[in-house]
């Protein structure tokens, strides 16, 4: 039975996430393709305009570390993380499927806890793999005229893991009920400044980081499961 | 009696507003009990509170012998629940939503659920999103039923049907009522469906619940007595059993619970030229009963022999 709710999540998400991977595949596209075409840029006003709608034409960027990379990643990320974790929790309360979910002879707990890992697992595979092809790309040797150690892709996994702050933040944000749509914004209000401080090229221990990210984890996932069992789903 | 549903003092406030208020509801096995109230009158909330999606402020709810905000898996299995308005995933073609379902249940009956599907004249190719409301309830009804419950309850199964798909779904529930040692719970606010399957009813009135009788003994008990004059009707001095005390020209027509010699005395009393006790069908008497003054109405107490009911009614 987790089966077939994990194949139901999945399929509900399925649509995002491929926005979500053609996304990444653009971004990562445009970083190989652009390099690969050196030539292109030399035609006037081209490599301009290819450096006003993202710094990756710069021949002197090193992948993950010059650039805007990161920054659209965690844009890109941001944006998917949010609308899975709507989707998963806010989805079923605008549609009424709660209770015929509920229902189903499952306990509350696996129902949640089987949303939360497909969704969460979901996005973390599909947005780990641009950060593991244009790694694998940049790593290859003759493909770029910078030098690369895989180090430099940390500020972009740092990214990816407090990605899961953000979606157990708009989770809970999900499932909590609120008088009004600003309270109910609240624990992800509460998780913006963790989540920025995390996913800001800060240096930071990566064994406080990782605690960090499961310590502020643990904490959302007790609240959603809090919520889970007491709010009424009416 | 064996209660398969047993509430106690079953209390919710939604903010300020009491929604149920101190519901002692039971419903006994193997009986079909019809839920009713106008809207707003608390019934999907207590259903909801039985099924455990909703908690309740005070009081508490017993099904199949299970805390019900606490029912577990095994006590899921046995009981059938369709909310209110039908909800399935829409993006899901009928064998989708039949493939999600049945890993829940070890004792699902594939050959129930496509023999209910053939009955309806449904491909379990359908996109439930381009089914009308009433196929909708007929797949709910499917998927409700192929797990073999012991008690199904159902949030208002016919709303939004018309009135052919609405007595076609009544005469399936009739065959699955037929089956022995099933108890159904059902709302509805169509009261002609639950005359013809309810062999016991429930009325909610502003969250009390104010009759829980046999459907026999609510029509019977019911009356609805009419006092002629030959000059403007006098006031019908209150008593117990009086919901309802309405002039109508020359006419007094008054609702009263359990009709007795004292209230034939106290018509009298008043001088009419005539006396008429007019019998109600179901929904004339539930429409007399809940459009009174709401906080005077009679209760129909709980008997443990409901036949011996008629004469033990208190007044609120």
């Amino acid at each position: 039975m987790i089966k077939a709710l994990a194949i139901k999540e999945l399929r509900e998400i399925a649509w995002i996430l491929a926005i979500g991977a053609a996304a990444y595949a653009c971004m990562v596209g445009l970083i190989i393709s652009l390099s690969m075409t050196q030539g292109l840029l030399a035609i006037p006003g081209l490599r301009r305009f290819l450096q006003s709608i993202a710094t990756y034409g710069s021949d002197r960027s090193l992948p993950f570390v010059q650039g805007s990379f990161t920054t659209h990643y965690w844009v890109i990320s941001f944006v998917l993380v949010v609308a899975i974790a709507f989707r998963q929790s806010l989805g079923e309360n605008r549609r009424g499927t709660y209770c015929f979910l509920l229902h189903r002879p499952l306990s509350r707990t696996s129902v949640f806890i089987t949303k939360l890992v497909v969704g969460l697992g979901l996005f973390l595979f599909v947005a780990a793999l641009p950060l593991l092809a244009l790694g694998t790309w940049a790593a290859t040797p003759g493909t770029h005229p910078g030098p690369f150690e895989w180090s430099m892709t940390l500020p972009a996994w740092k990214i990816w893991a407090s990605m899961s702050i953000a979606y157990l933040a708009t989770f809970l944000c999900g499932i909590r009920q609120a008088r009004w749509r600003g309270s109910r914004l609240a624990p992800f209000a509460a998780m913006t400044l963790p989540l920025l401080l995390l996913a800001a090229p800060l240096p930071m221990p990566w064994l406080t980081g990782s605690l960090s990210i499961l310590l502020i984890g643990a904490l959302l996932l007790n609240c959603i499961l809090w919520a889970a069992a007491t709010r009424d789903f009416a | 009696m064996d209660y398969v549903i047993e509430t106690r003092r079953l209390t919710k406030f939604y903010g300020k507003k009491c929604v149920v208020d101190s519901l002692d509801l039971h419903v006994p096995q193997g009986s079909v009990y019809g839920f009713l109230g106008r809207n707003g009158a608390g019934k999907s909330t207590t259903i909801k509170m039985l099924m455990g999606m909703v908690h309740p402020t005070r009081g508490s709810a017993h099904v199949l012998g299970e805390d019900a905000a606490e029912l577990s898996p095994d006590a899921r299995c046995r009981i059938a629940y369709l909310a209110e308005g039908h909800p399935i995933y829409r993006w899901m073609t009928i064998r989708d939503a039949m493939r999600f379902t049945r890993p829940f249940y070890s004792q699902w009956n594939q050959t129930l659920f496509d023999q209910i599907l053939d009955h309806f004249e449904l491909s379990p190719r359908q996109k439930i999103r381009r089914l009308s409301n009433g196929q909708r309830a007929q797949v709910s009804l499917a998927l409700a039923i192929a797990p073999d419950p012991e008690l199904l309850v159902l949030d208002d199964p016919t709303i939004g049907l018309d009135t052919v798909v609405r007595r076609d779904f009544l005469e399936s529930l009739i065959q699955i009522i037929q089956r022995k040692g099933r108890t159904i719970l059902f709302s509805s606010h169509i009261l002609s469906d639950v005359e013809r399957v309810a062999d016991r009813i429930g009325i909610l009135v502003d969250g009390v619940l104010r009759v829980d009788c046999p459907t026999e003994h609510f029509k019977q008990t019911v009356r609805k007595i009419v006092l002629g004059f030959d000059r403007e009707p006098p006031e019908f001095p209150p008593c117990q059993g009086l919901v309802s005390s309405r002039p109508v020209r020359n006419d007094l027509e008054l609702i009263i619970v359990d009709y007795t010699e004292t209230h034939q005395q106290l018509a009298e009393s008043l001088d009419p030229q005539s006396i008429e006790i007019v019998d109600l069908n179901l929904e004339e008497a539930f429409i007399e009963y809940t459009r009174g003054p709401r906080r005077r109405l009679p209760v129909f107490a709980r008997e443990e022999s409901d036949d011996q009911s008629i004469g033990n009614q208190g007044a609120a």
